[in-house]
């Protein structure tokens, strides 16, 4: 029976795996490998995993670490950090990735996205959309880790991705990241509504039925980060994943 | 190869000796904590009278005792007894990286069906891996020390940081037995000692240190109590497991401790393999004699390999990737020489020296004497 996938968000800082609240405050809550080993284990749909810092301190996402990723991960995975060429795409590819995810590059020079589906297919790419509110303004595109204001608009940018090849999009509401009170689906909904290819909710999802909303906002895909890694009123780190009875009863009509 | 007459106990333990009947130090030992230890009618009104305790203590708080957890099943039915006798929990887990799914989904329906509020320590993995690494190449039998260690320390830093007085621990001597102490036996001054011998030079700022200093502030002046419910009431493990998969839908993961992967590489692979040392050889005996076992079972499962050599070759290679261990790092530590405890400084004579002297004070603190005193008592006199 279909239904629409449930992906796990990993956010690498340095070494160790990190959760934001509102893409700042971070909190370190492990090792990596163990996390994706257990989402594995626990038979995640798709993983996201993504170098936080990389764009930042301009480079890539590391190769190896991509590599000790793939090795853990039977699922399909996808990759974001620093990506900027299609060498780089190519060997995140070779070293296990499904799929790339790119942000602020694709802001910096949107024809990029053009040039990387027309190599990899549309498949493989997925353009990642941060959105906020600027002070007393419009909701618009960030990049750089949320740190830089495109002044774009969320709506036109997605239709342009989606024109430019994108074959996903990842939307990410960038004050409800981390704050576990739900979605913003207006936006979602309204993403989802201007463009044909699938779109991953992203930021705020804080139980089960938040996924349910979105999907009723038209969302193809619901990713989630605290979620899926704190347990309980002490937000104690404890890696989790619903079970597939539990997701399809989840989605289930009725 | 000699084997104690009553329990499986044979001379590859450090320590060891037998009397004319062929009964080993050990198993006196053992008897002796049995008899120090009494379950039954005298353990169960002893329990009692920590449980009032404990909901005394806890009155104004939100928490009676910490409990730490491992998704194993000794700290699993510890909740379950606690929850039992109307305690208030707050269950404590240590993550160094290595937790396995099965543990932490343990874990997690654990604490939500009991609904026990849970808190985790998440160390800095740079830091635990170089610790773990460090006490690899020091060519120490016991290298999850720095888990042990971080463990405990984690439970004295919850239960001073929420004022809990009271630490439960789910230690069964009766199942587990005691561990030569040329094996296990460390201390933080020892930790630090190593990780600047062997170590990386990685800091350690998140790793949490319990010293012996702070330790006896938390015992002596804060008056914080280290509880083994299992000493006083009927434990049986296999009738636990049973229970917990019925009624929390718990899961097992084969072998002692093997809910965590490092403890598992470390008990199954690196002990055997290098040391010699099988410490089921001490489990099981201390099974046998609270007759949990037959003496013939013991032997028969001592017999058996801890796991399939496919399995075992995973866990060695999922440790070496997790460590950066290249094959060559991992050959020169495997081929360096096997040390023991004593081979660096700890404070282990200071320690022992202290407790026998004030043995009546801690007497009084702890309710009990501490198990490593009389096992020093038994197993020291007999070397000497």
């Amino acid at each position: 029976m279909f239904r629409p996938r449930v992906i796990p968000v990993l956010l690498l800082k340095n070494k160790g795996l990190v959760k934001s609240k509102r893409f700042s405050d971070y909190t370190y809550i492990g090792d990596p490998i163990n996390a994706v080993k257990i989402f594995n284990d626990l038979k995640a749909d798709e993983l996201i995993v993504m170098d936080i810092l990389a764009t930042k301190e301009g480079r890539c996402i590391d190769l190896d670490f991509v590599r000790q990723v793939g090795d853990e991960a039977n699922m399909p995975f996808a990759v974001g950090g620093g990506i900027q060429t299609i060498p780089q795409i190519k060997a995140i590819i070779n070293a296990g990735a499904e799929k790339v995810i790119i942000n602020s590059f694709a802001v910096r020079e949107p024809a990029f996205i053009q040039k990387a589906a027309d190599e990899f297919g549309s498949s493989t790419v997925v353009v990642a959309i941060d959105v906020k509110k600027k002070f007393l303004g419009k909701q618009q595109v960030y990049s750089v880790a949320g740190t830089k204001a495109s002044g774009l608009d969320p709506i036109r940018w997605a239709q342009q991705m989606e024109a430019n090849g994108a074959g996903e999009l990842m939307v990410t509401s960038i004050e409800q990241d981390g704050m576990m009170q739900g979605y913003d689906l207006p936006l979602i909904r309204a993403i989802s509504m201007a463009v044909q290819i699938p779109v991953i909710a992203a930021g705020g999802a804080g139980k089960l039925t938040d996924f349910a909303s979105a999907r009723r906002a038209y969302a193809s895909a619901m990713a989630a980060g605290s979620l899926f890694v704190y347990h309980g009123p002490r937000k104690a780190v404890l890696v989790n994943y619903p079970t597939s009875d539990e997701l399809l009863k989840l989605f289930s009509p009725s | 190869m000699k084997v104690c007459t009553k329990g499986v106990w044979d001379e590859t333990i450090p320590g060891i000796s037998f009397d004319e009947d062929g009964v080993s130090n050990f198993c006196n030992l053992q008897e002796k904590l049995m008899a120090d230890h009494p379950r039954g009618a005298i353990g169960q009104s002893d329990w009692d009278a920590l449980v009032t305790a404990m909901k005394t203590a806890g009155r104004k708080k939100r928490y009676d005792c910490v409990i730490g957890v491992s998704g194993g099943v000794d700290s699993s039915y510890l909740l379950h007894i606690a929850r039992q006798y109307g305690l208030r929990p707050l269950a404590v887990n240590l993550d160094n990286g290595f937790n396995s799914e099965i543990a932490v989904q343990n874990i997690y329906k654990i604490t939500t069906s009991l609904s026990v509020d849970l808190e985790t320590y998440v160390v800095d993995y740079e830091e635990i891996k170089d610790l773990l690494s460090a006490y690899m190449k020091a060519g120490m039998p016991w290298i999850d020390t720095p888990t042990d260690l971080a463990i405990k320390a984690t439970m004295y830093k919850v239960a001073r940081a929420e004022g809990i007085r009271f630490i439960l621990r789910g230690n069964d001597f009766r199942s587990e037995g005691k561990q030569p102490k040329e094996w296990t036996y460390s201390d933080a001054r020892q930790l630090l000692y190593i990780h600047k011998q062997f170590g990386k030079g990685v800091s350690l700022r998140t790793y949490p240190m319990l010293t012996l200093f702070r330790q006896l502030y938390a015992g002596l002046v804060i008056g914080i109590k280290d509880i083994r419910p299992f000493y006083y009431l009927d434990y049986n493990k296999q009738d636990a497991k049973r229970l917990l998969m019925e009624t929390y839908d718990w899961k097992d993961y084969g072998g002692h401790h093997h809910e965590n992967l490092f403890t598992k590489f470390a008990m199954a692979y690196w002990l055997p393999q290098k040391f010699g040392i099988d410490k089921r050889k001490i489990n099981l005996s201390a099974q046998v004699l609270s007759n949990a076992l037959t003496r013939q079972e013991a032997l028969v499962l001592l017999s058996q390999p801890f796991a399939s050599p496919a399995e075992l070759e995973q866990t060695r290679a999922y440790v070496q990737k997790k460590l950066s261990l290249s094959d060559v790092d991992f050959e020169r530590i495997w081929s360096s020489q096997p040390k023991n405890t004593f081979d660096y400084p700890s404070n282990y004579a200071l320690i022992f020296g202290l407790v026998k002297r004030f043995r009546p004070l801690l007497k009084r603190l702890y309710s009990y004497t501490p198990m490593s005193v009389s096992a020093t008592d038994i197993v020291d006199t007999k070397r000497v």
